[in-house]
């Protein structure tokens, strides 16, 4: 056991009694990447009325975290620590769900009508997409989600996951095409029911 | 490396492409801003950030370009497919010319991704509670009363956009309900009992600024208060690193590492991990 005497690393020191975090850094991080923060959490299978908790402990985190966040890396941490949360609340989500009321879906549904049309195709499109998205892997789904939603080129997702670009490649790669023939099985089922 | 051009750049015509441009509609609301800025003591600092910040890419016309995939989507799929047939295996109750149907079917195939009313309960989470005060700022939905089983009931977003609301949007003095982490170091008569994620954060916050002074003991029985009335498990992960550094400062090494060790086991991959990996690999058993 460590003498109680020793006396701490300076770096030890500072982890154990860091400051309040600047507020115009937490301000300007929260202002940037709310929205990044919020749709990744979503695309990676957070439901939509967990959302908004799940940002905000990102930022949380983030913001505890902030003097150990270089300067032009928040994006970077604040995605990573999406990832981990989106992946914590999908499980915790699961668990939950495993027992589901039908009629209790039936009650929400009653509920959430009427919406306009138009708004309601998009959130079927919205739930057709989660539901391929939740087909894949975590390493594809996440891969995929930063390539084609949140537009991150492969160097940045490389440098995000901290995993060779190559490896990034060969995720997206399999990603696409994963959800390309998720997608061409449900065109292939349209096309069977088709009189 | 060239990056392979993206399926949702597709012409709205391919499927793949315009299932991805649904997600560019779906974006938070101001009031998940506000109350996350609430939870930061940054409130007066960030105003309207969500109707100026742009989004990704295509965002400009994301709206447009995503009605235009929905539109040619359900045109192919018959008007109607949306697919639980395909998701589901084969549940062909997948609906002609209803949208509704549609949406139902969906919906029961998939209740994870179904896209809740705002104010809905999730299930068996701890979730922040809704003060008295704020319960009655906006009108109960129906979708609240059948998951009433759960343990709490707690209505997150409507108590978010209600301490949002309550925050003057000029000042920097969080709400009572989300209070500062950096700010009020005394509680307010609203704070107690805590009744909310806000509540939470701040007896945290009163062990965070206790571990600023140099005050480990004062950290820890803050702590203890955090242990006993925290309404959420949200933060317990902070809890417990506060707690590690807490101990550290008050020369209990041994029962620090201890504590993160079995952090790590318990959240491997957390952002914490680095700071607390020389912990348990400097301590002696």
């Amino acid at each position: 056991m460590l003498s109680g005497a020793a006396v701490l690393p300076q770096e030890r020191t500072q982890a154990v009694a860091r400051p309040a975090p600047p507020r115009e850094r937490v301000a300007a991080m929260l202002r940037q990447h709310f929205r990044l923060v919020w749709r990744t959490v979503r695309r990676l299978g957070v439901p939509q009325s967990a959302c908004d908790d799940a940002a905000q402990h990102v930022f949380i985190i983030a913001a505890d975290r902030m003097d150990q966040i270089p300067p032009g890396k928040e994006r970077a941490f604040l995605l990573g620590t999406a990832c981990r949360v989106a992946a914590n609340a999908r499980r915790a989500n699961a668990r939950r769900h495993e027992v589901h009321d039908e009629a209790l879906i039936d009650e929400q549904h009653r509920s959430s009508t009427p919406d306009p049309e138009q708004l309601l195709e998009m959130k079927q499109m919205r739930d057709l997409l989660d539901q391929l998205l939740a087909r894949l892997s975590d390493d594809l789904r996440i891969t995929l989600v930063l390539f084609e939603l949140e537009r991150l080129s492969s160097a940045e997702i490389a440098e995000l996951l901290d995993i060779p670009v190559g490896t990034v490649a060969s995720r997206l790669r399999r990603a696409r095409a994963a959800f390309q023939a998720e997608v061409a099985k449900l065109r292939g089922s349209e096309q069977g029911e088709q009189p | 490396m060239n990056d392979p051009e993206r399926l949702i750049d597709q012409p709205p015509d391919d499927l793949a492409g315009s299932i991805l441009r649904a997600a560019l509609d779906d974006e938070p609301n101001e009031h998940a801003l506000k109350a996350t800025a609430a939870a930061l003591g940054v409130s007066g600092a960030i105003g309207g950030a969500l109707a100026g910040a742009a989004a990704p890419g295509t965002a400009a016309s994301s709206s447009a370009a995503s009605k235009v995939g929905a539109a040619v989507l359900f045109k192919w799929l018959g008007i109607g497919l949306v697919s639980a047939t395909a998701v589901a295996g084969g549940a062909s109750w997948l609906t002609r010319h209803s949208p509704k149907h549609a949406a139902r079917a969906v919906q029961a195939v998939a209740p994870h991704a179904v896209s809740a009313p705002r104010a809905q309960v999730t299930p068996g989470k701890s979730l922040p509670v809704v003060p008295p005060e704020t319960q009655v700022v906006e009108p109960a939905p129906a979708a609240v009363a059948p998951q009433s089983n759960a343990p709490h009931t707690p209505l997150p977003e409507r108590a978010r956009s209600a301490a949002a609301a309550a925050v003057p949007q000029a000042s920097a003095t969080p709400s009572a309900a989300f209070a500062s982490p950096a700010g009020s170091a005394a509680p307010s008569p609203a704070q107690s009992p805590p009744a909310s994620l806000g509540a939470d954060l701040a007896m945290l916050d009163r062990a965070r600024q206790a571990l600023t002074r140099g005050d480990g003991q004062a950290a820890l029985a803050a702590l203890d208060t955090y242990e006993r009335k925290r309404q959420s498990n949200v933060l317990t992960p902070e809890a417990d690193v506060l707690r590690i550094r807490a101990l550290r400062l008050v020369g209990q090494r041994a029962s620090a590492a201890t504590l993160a060790r079995a952090f790590l086991a318990a959240h491997p991959t957390s952002s914490y991990a680095t700071e607390l990996k020389p912990l348990v690999q400097g301590s002696v058993q």
